[in-house]
């Protein structure tokens, strides 16, 4: 009798040593199963731990590539120009109209102004690379500058010019560095090289904080492109999806957890819901491209469809987690409402929605955030147009920022990788803002019950 | 009703008979032949009951014999089970609260309901007894709710409780002091019957005694129907006992009787604990 003294089939009772004997049995068989237990609970965490740290090292790779890119988009080189408005040249008083001012040629001016300085430069090819150091916009931006203060014409002043990308490229990442030609980033040439040094020496060169980028959209030259059309767009789009998805998919939500019998329809339509949040959001770009561009013959590339379709896009995703905050409000809470002989709306809208607000408003920000990130269904209506102005509608062609990156990281010209990663720490900032607003109204919102 | 439940219903009328005296003269609530299906499982049988006016009734009985159910067909609130079916006629005043002309908001502010755990709204203590009041526009002006809501509290004894904390959060009170204030909330609307579902389950001897204290004053004007679990607490506060079994109302009698020299076989197995 050894195994068999813990079982029920004994017929005798056991004697109090055997008794002893099968607790000592029974006590090694637990220290074993005891480590194993705990060795496995420990690999368990390890293995939490390992997946984790490597899910926070590949956040940290990729914050720091985008960033050790895109910070030096920040800046940008300018060039401190001494110009005498000379009224005579311009053809222009201190007392002309705005008409004339603009009718004047400031192209010529800025040209003759430029080989005023360096009277050595004498030869047509060296001139025009000497031009090629500015943006090719100085001219317009002169002329700006005396529309707006008309003034100037007759007095000299010193201009901080922008340097062209080619000029600012050579400046941030190579000037003053010793490098092979093969890891020199640089598309001037020698003589270009030499007359960057030579500004350089006389403290013309600048680097500034790269306000441009905020003021301005989206240019073909890479030191004038910004993203403010970008953001506008994004915003605009978002706007649109916000009014349009929150009480859709509210009122849905409600109606689905409060008031909709289950039955088979309910459930039909809770499974098609859950789909249409797995279905790709290219698709939802066909459907706004087939339904409101080519059905409707609404307008394309611009907001207010993007937000239809990022609508379509964010319901579901809002309509869950919606559905899953009014679940999660007490049953006990409904019972004293209807109890006191209040309707059905008045429980959902006095007692329900106030507790469910939370969950509801972490949804839609979540949801918001997705659009926000969304690129592939707004190629798709033809939001990818290049657009130079600022939308200031929810009608005008506009691109919004993923687009915006998506468009720069096309470009050619070597400028455009660190605006490329600078637009994607603006798209980043914005993400983690509205995360961490989500998470904020979460915890001021939440109450007890 | 399908066939099978029909036949179900009709060998339960005839193999049993409530003992004792479950009619009265002039009762405020009347219910006859009332049967309850939640969907095919029928879970009361064929009840046939008096409430008196002004006065406390108590239901007692195992687990799951259908008090609660029962209960909770006398303000409707089954209603809110889709798959809960109720038959049989439910008079309050000689009016069928089944009817479809009935609107169970009405309904349920005149037979007004206290739950098993406290339940009060996450907000102030004052929105907690207002909230009745506004909804069924019982106020006309701030003036006359607050003294509505002061009456109430009053007359629950939480009065000198709360004062001083009216617009703090309901949920910050005891247990016993949020029972009661459920209770100020059901009495703010004057209703004329008072539902309490195992009133003091979730509540300690010394609020549960306080609670008691309530509803035998509240009884004065009250009709009050309460299920509860302790035989010792339908003894202190009911006039009359319902015992029921399985979803049939075995006894109803006298609670001094129910509990001294209980009439049916059953009842004396359960209050003297052999069931339960």
């Amino acid at each position: 009798m050894t195994d068999s003294s813990n079982t029920a089939s004994n017929d005798s009772m056991p004697t109090p040593v055997e008794v002893d004997q099968a607790r000592a049995e029974l006590a090694k068989r637990r220290a074993a199963s005891l480590k194993k237990r705990n060795a496995a609970e420990k690999r368990f965490q390890w293995a939490g731990r390992l997946s984790i740290a490597f899910g926070i090292a590949c956040v940290l790779f990729l914050f720091t590539d985008i960033f050790s890119k895109g910070i030096s988009a920040f800046t940008q080189t300018y060039i401190d120009v001494e110009i005498t408005f000379d009224a005579e040249q311009l053809g222009l008083t201190p007392q002309s109209t705005e008409k004339e001012i603009k009718a004047a040629s400031f192209g010529s001016f800025f040209k003759k102004s430029l080989r005023a300085q360096y009277p050595e430069i004498t030869e047509r090819k060296a001139k025009r690379q000497l031009y090629a150091l500015f943006t090719s916009d100085m001219p317009l931006i002169l002329r700006n500058m005396v529309v707006a203060d008309p003034s100037l014409i007759g007095t000299t002043q010193t201009i901080s010019m922008i340097a062209d990308d080619d000029f600012d490229t050579y400046y941030k990442h190579s000037y003053g560095k010793n490098l092979g030609p093969d890891e020199k980033i640089s598309r001037l040439n020698e003589m270009q090289e030499n007359l960057v040094h030579q500004l350089v020496r006389s403290g013309a060169v600048k680097k500034k904080f790269n306000s441009i980028l905020f003021t301005n959209s989206d240019s073909r030259e890479p030191e004038l492109a910004g993203i403010k059309g970008a953001i506008m767009g994004s915003i605009l789009t978002l706007f649109v999806t916000l009014i349009l998805s929150f009480p859709i998919a509210v009122a849905t939500a409600i109606y689905l957890e409060e008031f909709a019998p289950t039955n088979k329809i309910t459930d039909f339509i809770e499974v098609n819901i859950n789909n249409l949040a797995a279905v790709p959001s290219v698709i939802f770009g066909l459907l706004g491209l087939a339904v409101f561009i080519n059905f409707f013959g609404m307008p394309r590339s611009v907001p207010l469809i993007g937000g239809f379709v990022l609508t379509l896009m964010t319901l579901p995703t809002i309509i869950i987690s919606s559905r899953a905050a009014i679940k999660a409000v007490p049953p006990s809470i409904r019972e004293a409402a209807l109890g006191m002989g209040a309707s059905k709306v008045q429980t959902v809208v006095h007692h329900v929605l106030p507790l469910a607000m939370p969950g509801m408003l972490t949804g839609t920000i979540i949801g918001m955030a997705q659009a926000l990130g969304e690129t592939a269904p707004l190629l798709m209506i033809g939001m990818v147009a290049f657009i130079v102005d600022a939308p200031s509608g929810i009608t005008d062609p506009a691109t919004v920022l993923p687009v915006q990156i998506f468009l720069w990281s096309d470009s050619p010209e070597r400028a455009f990788v660190e605006k490329t990663s600078a637009a994607i720490m603006v798209l980043l900032t914005f993400l983690i803002c509205m995360n961490s607003l989500a998470v904020w109204l979460r915890k001021r919102l939440e109450r007890r019950w | 009703m399908n066939t099978a439940q029909q036949s179900m219903t009709e060998i339960v009328k005839e193999t049993y008979q409530t003992s004792g005296h479950p009619l009265l003269d002039d009762p405020k609530m009347r219910v006859r032949g009332a049967n309850v299906f939640y969907a095919q499982k029928q879970a009361i049988f064929d009840v046939n009951l008096d409430i008196g006016k002004n006065q406390v009734i108590s239901m007692i009985g195992p687990s799951g014999c259908g008090k609660s159910t029962f209960l909770r067909c006398l303000n409707r609130m089954n209603d809110t089970i889709d798959i809960c079916r109720v038959e049989g006629q439910l008079l309050l005043e000689s009016q069928d609260i089944y009817d479809k002309k009935i609107d169970v908001v009405e309904l349920r502010a005149r037979v007004g309901m206290v739950f098993q755990k406290p339940n009060p709204f996450p907000k102030s203590i004052y929105e907690n007894v207002a909230y009745g009041a506004r909804i069924h526009g019982l106020t006309d002006n701030k003036v006359q709710l607050d003294e509505l809501v002061e009456k109430s509290l009053i007359r629950c004894g939480l009065w000198n409780e709360v004062k001083d904390r009216l617009e703090e959060p309901a949920t910050g009170l005891s247990g016993g002091q949020q029972q009661r204030l459920c209770i100020a909330r059901a009495i703010a609307v004057n209703p004329e019957v008072i539902l309490m579902d195992e009133p003091c389950s979730a509540l300690d001897p010394i609020a549960t005694a306080t609670v008691e204290e309530l509803i035998h004053e509240l009884s004065e004007n009250f009709t009050i129907c309460i299920v509860t679990h302790s035989m010792q607490q339908a003894a202190r506060v009911s006039q009359r006992t319902a015992y029921f079994h399985l979803g049939k109302l075995i006894e109803v009698n006298d609670t001094s009787q129910v509990f001294t020299n209980p009439e049916h076989q059953l009842t004396e197995e359960y209050i003297t604990g052999r069931i339960g």
